[in-house]
């Protein structure tokens, strides 16, 4: 049936529904506080998006593949307490390893990124190998890294890093911070995975279609694996950044954050039904995600309510989402 | 030990365990796959059987988790061993069911 050019316009406003009332809010918002649209509060929010922006490129490669992962908010914990450890000063009273010297920052960040992938290998393998729906996989994946977190550091907040490592967020590169370079470097690497490679190529796929993909004679296996331990080796980066904002950790950074970086894929167009979405859904979905909670905070809005405007927003996303899904079929 | 107390501890496990009760009945009770194979649940040969056994394998993740969750109070490295282990039989278990009835 051929849509008129009404139905059209109607569908565009429903699908982007979100994105428009969100931009609406944030020009709202500009208008009535003038210190929401100035460079240094855009500047806050880009470095606000960076890691977040990693997060999300993680969990889309996963979501795109009709799969999620619900350990990301709990690995990104893990990593920034493994990067905490072996970045603390000499002399900090509390350092967690009290004779050990601090590593050098990219010999840390290869430790985290090992050991995040790692995590996210067996995570692949249990959903590629032995057919555990994703959603459980990853659940039962949250709860072991917590634990091993909590084992790991005892539940004591770590801090006193050495400056080379807050540099990370305090350093900046042609005025711009270290952090939001370290995000574009990571965009333009995923944007390079998912459209120029054979891998991304299998990914839309196995999101397709896993049981055509694989009498096509995609690895569908090898390929699932690849996608969850590139996700968590994301998620490690994400907390190394993380931990480098913050100057300090403890096993609940990240709490949640997966959610977020779902619903910013949604948002801005991955979709949970898998077989589509993009790098620049992804940035959407994040920077319109983070200049909302922006706009929030600087509309007086109460800091839980805006956890339930957060949720509603999430909800609709993905019913929008699911709803063009019901329409496609 | 207060309530609050209680859910800062084993706040995830008690969050986990929930997750996993909803899931897991619902699968035993409906014997719906479309639940947790959303995309093309017709490729399940046995789709009853394959639900009801899922949603058992998931109502054990569940269990486990809390168990886990009492344990650490004792000893976290007891705790820790029980998650890895529920976690891989679960993996086994499924494999075995996916064999059978998918």
């Amino acid at each position: 049936m051929v849509k008129t050019k009404q139905q059209k316009a109607i569908d565009f406003l429903i699908n982007n529904g979100v994105i428009i009332v969100m931009f609406i809010l944030v020009i709202y918002t500009g208008i009535t506080n003038d210190r929401f649209l100035t460079a240094n509060n855009l500047f806050n929010i880009l470095m606000n998006m960076s890691s977040r922006l990693v997060i999300a490129l993680g969990i889309a490669g996963c979501v795109i593949t009709a799969g999620c992962d619900l350990s990301a908010g709990r690995m990104i914990g893990f990593a920034a307490c493994i990067a905490g450890t072996l970045l603390q000063k000499i002399d900090y009273s509390g350092k967690f390893f009290p004779d050990m010297q601090p590593l050098n920052i990219f010999v840390a960040l290869i430790i985290v990124l090992a050991i995040t992938g790692a995590f996210g290998a067996i995570t692949g393998f249990f959903i590629a190998f032995l057919h555990v729906p994703p959603f459980i996989a990853t659940l039962a994946m949250m709860e072991i890294v917590y634990g091993l977190a909590l084992i790991y550091t005892g539940a004591t907040p770590l801090g006193g890093y050495t400056t080379q490592y807050t540099n990370i967020a305090t350093g900046r590169f042609l005025g711009i911070s270290y952090l939001i370079w370290i995000a574009i470097l990571v965009a333009a690497l995923t944007w390079f995975i998912f459209n120029m490679t054979r891998h991304g190529k299998y990914m839309y796929a196995i999101g397709g279609n896993p049981q055509a993909a694989e009498v096509a004679g995609v690895p569908v296996r090898l390929t699932m694996v690849l996608i969850y331990m590139k996700a968590a080796m994301m998620y490690g980066l994400a907390g190394f950044m993380l931990g480098a904002k913050a100057g300090g950790a403890s096993v609940n950074l990240g709490l949640g954050y997966e959610m977020e970086a779902i619903a910013a894929c949604t948002i801005g167009g991955v979709s949970v039904t898998g077989g589509r979405g993009k790098v620049s859904s992804a940035i959407i979905g994040v920077a319109v995600f983070e200049l909302l909670k922006a706009a929030l905070q600087y509309l007086g809005v109460d800091a839980n309510a805006q956890y339930i405007f957060i949720g509603l927003v999430i909800f609709v996303a993905i019913s929008l989402d699911i709803r063009k899904y019901v329409a496609k079929k | 030990m207060t309530f609050m107390e209680l859910v800062n501890q084993m706040g995830i496990e008690m969050l986990v365990f929930a997750v996993c009760m909803f899931f897991g009945i619902r699968l035993i009770i409906t014997k719906d796959v479309s639940i947790i194979k959303k995309e093309h649940p017709e490729e399940i040969k046995h789709p009853k059987e394959y639900a009801f056994y899922a949603g058992l394998i998931i109502l054990f993740l569940g269990v486990a988790a809390l168990v886990m969750g009492v344990v650490s109070f004792f000893n976290p490295v007891l705790a820790m061993v029980i998650i890895v282990g529920s976690v891989i039989l679960m993996g086994l278990m499924w494999k075995y069911i996916y064999e059978k009835y998918a």
